[in-house]
């Protein structure tokens, strides 16, 4: 549990500082300061609520659209936790579901063995409570964060993300399967909206080390 | 649609994507070999297609900025396997590139 906290450290410093920007860019489109905090508690997903910022003018359909759509990927990152963890009571499978997000992810599938329930808890809360203290601070008035700081503080979000792809292709074939995806999905980003070329590229990925193994075997 | 209907909205559909994957599939043994290991495969594919996704995606910052730090980063990442030296790599890289083109 405690490394589980320690590895996360690192995001939360930075899904503190989102959660801010995040309460701070809510206030001026109406959203009130309560339903600012609510909407952090209960849907604590960064991405669908930047997104519903940036489409909150064009009404709520739009929005749920937008959610929907970016939270496909939770299907993937729980399918493949699911896959990974041991019998547990349904109580506790449906509280961690509420505490799937790209950073557990990541860091649950980059501890490879290490990486147990105990393990993932700890990376839950220490992801989830920062959001829900910056949301809190970011809706009193006056609250306002230097350009300078947004800038570098988000620039470290893909770098963690770059380290954990690497702890997670820790086989030659996964390796591959990464370069793969990655270039599918700059390719993909032509000709289709960002998150559904991430998503196919993933999908694909995964297929292409299928793939190879079956070569592999044949061989 | 109020605001709190966007939220219960936003909420559920967030929620559902997340645990019913958790909630349904109690018993992975019972999958097919072949969707165990596709499911092997996927956290590598999905958490490089994110980052290509946030690297390549243009608009914030000049390509430069973006691909450098991250550059540094992989290889250091893939050198020391560490977090801790590789986001510092990335940074100092972002921070040369700053310097130098004056970004």
């Amino acid at each position: 549990m405690t490394r589980g906290v320690l590895d996360a450290l690192p995001f939360a410093l930075v899904i503190g500082v989102l959660g801010v920007v995040f309460a701070a860019g809510a206030g001026p489109l109406g959203i009130g300061p309560g339903e600012a905090v609510l909407m952090s508690v209960v849907v604590f997903s960064g991405s669908a609520q930047f997104a519903a910022l940036a489409m909150w003018t064009q009404g709520g359909l739009p929005v749920l659209l937008a959610t929907a759509l970016l939270n496909t990927r939770f299907v993937l990152l729980a399918s493949t936790m699911a896959a990974r963890l041991p019998r547990l009571p349904l109580w506790q499978r449906a509280l961690m579901g509420a505490g799937v997000s790209d950073e557990a992810f990541g860091l649950f599938v980059a501890r490879g063995p290490g990486a147990t329930v105990a393990y993932l808890g700890g990376a839950m809360v220490t992801l989830y409570l920062p959001w829900q203290v910056g949301t809190l601070v970011g809706v009193a008035p006056g609250t306002a964060i230097p350009p300078v700081w947004q800038e570098w503080l988000s620039s470290v979000f893909p770098l963690m993300f770059v380290v954990l792809t690497v702890l997670s292709a820790n086989t030659g074939r996964k390796a591959l399967v990464a370069v793969a995806a990655a270039g599918l999905t700059v390719v993909g980003s032509r000709f289709l909206p960002g998150a559904w070329s991430m998503l196919g590229a993933g999908v694909a990925g995964g297929a292409l080390g299928l793939l190879l193994d079956s070569g592999g075997e044949a061989a | 649609m109020s605001t709190l209907a966007i939220i219960a909205g936003m909420a559920l559909t967030t929620y559902a994507c997340r645990a019913l994957p958790l909630l349904l599939m109690t018993d992975p043994a019972r999958l097919p070999l072949w969707v165990r290991r596709w499911l092997e495969y996927l956290p590598p594919a999905l958490l490089a297609a994110m980052v290509a996704q946030q690297v390549a995606a243009p608009g914030e910052g000049t390509a430069v900025l973006r691909w450098i730090p991250a550059g540094l980063c992989l290889v250091v990442a893939a050198l020391t396997r560490k977090l801790v030296p590789a986001l510092l790599a990335g940074l100092a890289g972002r921070a040369v590139v700053l310097l130098l083109v004056g970004l």
